[in-house]
């Protein structure tokens, strides 16, 4: 009976260790090492641009044959350092080869303050006031919308108990001292206006933002994002 | 008298029987029942039989990549642009409308490739089709020349996730 399982144990050994060097060697084919950086040639930059470039000049299969690339699409572009081309808000010169406010610094970049929330009652504060806020990171200009009462860059305050009744004051939290509004004073307007402020970060990043303040009730608001852009 | 010793060692017999089958119905015997599953409509995307890779030429997809980076601000740079991509129509509004018409791109070179999935599919002609979703590091530079700051270059390093559909090998 021994005689019989070490054979079959072996067999078995065997049979896993070259399915599992057959999967590596399937996987392997699709790892392509780096290629290294390619070191700029100021010369080179006046030439006109080919697409062809030695060691590239492999054509796709002819038409019909298997394995011919027939469409290629860009989902998603990550930037790793220096310009994104296509970075949605400037896709030319985006931060002079410095990453700002990119959409796929790993945070949510500007683009993540477009959307809405909702007002929520301040828990401190005086009964009937409504706050919402535009918190950015002054180097990077990841953004969010929360709504705690905090906002470094804006806070949008609205008082339901005393006069000016639903006026929206916006502000920046000057606490906090990371951004102001420019120019530094505090904008005031009414639901269902729509406006555009200017923020500056310490770091010198600037950036406009255009906000509308929906009512939906008596002590129900929502602060609506439509449009956010780096200026500087 | 044996008679009656038959019948009740026949009638113990036929109760122990009865008692194991039922028994044996409670634990042993349990039904197999089928775990439902939706069944994938006709036509829709597939997955590969096994979980091999089907093979994309390096050499190939670098020069697909090249081509497509390269219809960067030009009337066919929406062609690239996936519908899934984050705010397309607002980046094709600003590369019309905010980009010098003079720029270009130039790609300075493709680093690594990666084909991180497949599946297959099959075009509205039939031919049958492998998506591949890769994903490639590109070095590229934006050329213009700047009114006031003259000849401009802005070089990026970027990981690009694309979507690849090619021809799916030949049934045998």
């Amino acid at each position: 009976m021994m005689n019989i399982r070490i054979p079959l144990c072996a067999a078995v050994a065997a049979l896993a260790a070259a399915h599992l060097s057959l999967s590596v060697a399937a996987q392997s084919d699709f790892v392509v090492e780096t290629e290294g950086t390619i070191k700029v040639d100021p010369a080179d930059a006046a030439k006109t641009i080919d697409p062809a470039e030695p060691g590239d000049a492999v054509a796709n299969p002819p038409p019909g044959a298997s394995g011919r690339i027939l469409s290629i699409r860009i989902k998603r572009v990550i930037n790793r350092a220096g310009n994104n081309p296509y970075f949605v808000a400037d896709p030319v010169e985006n931060a002079d080869g410095q990453l700002i406010g990119d959409n796929d610094a790993g945070g949510a970049g500007l683009n993540g303050c477009l959307g809405s929330i909702a007002f929520a009652e301040s828990a401190t504060g005086p009964n009937g006031t409504f706050f919402a806020g535009v918190d950015a990171d002054p180097n990077t200009l990841d953004c969010r919308l929360r709504n705690d009462g905090q906002g470094p860059a804006i806070i949008f305050q609205i008082d339901t108990a005393f006069p000016p009744v639903n006026q929206v004051e916006a502000f920046s939290d000057v606490l906090v001292g990371t951004f102001q509004l420019v120019p530094n004073a505090q904008v005031n307007f009414f639901p269902g206006q729509q406006q555009t402020l200017t923020v500056r970060a310490v770091t010198g990043r600037e950036f406009e933002i255009d906000v509308i303040v929906d009512q939906a009730g008596a002590q129900t608001f929502t602060l609506r994002v439509t449009g956010i852009r780096q200026t500087a | 008298m044996m008679r009656y010793q038959t019948k009740t060692i026949g009638a113990l017999a036929l109760a122990t029987i009865l008692l194991a089958v039922s028994a044996a119905s409670a634990v042993e015997t349990r039904r197999f029942n089928r775990i439902a599953t939706p069944s994938a409509p006709g036509g829709g995307p597939r997955a590969l039989p096994g979980e091999a890779l089907a093979n994309v030429d390096r050499s190939a997809l670098v020069a697909a990549i090249r081509e497509a980076l390269l219809t960067w601000n030009t009337p066919n740079a929406d062609s690239v642009l996936d519908e899934t991509f984050y705010d397309r129509e607002r980046l094709l509004d600003n590369l019309r409308g905010g980009a010098p018409l003079d720029a270009r791109i130039r790609i300075l070179g493709v680093r690594a490739v990666n084909i991180l999935g497949q599946r297959a599919d099959e075009l509205d002609d039939g031919r049958k089709v492998i998506v591949s979703t890769a994903v490639a590091v590109v070095d590229t530079q934006i050329e213009f020349e700047d009114p006031t700051l003259g000849f401009r270059q802005v070089r990026g390093l970027n990981e690009y996730h694309l979507d690849v559909t090619s021809l799916a090998p030949q049934q045998r």
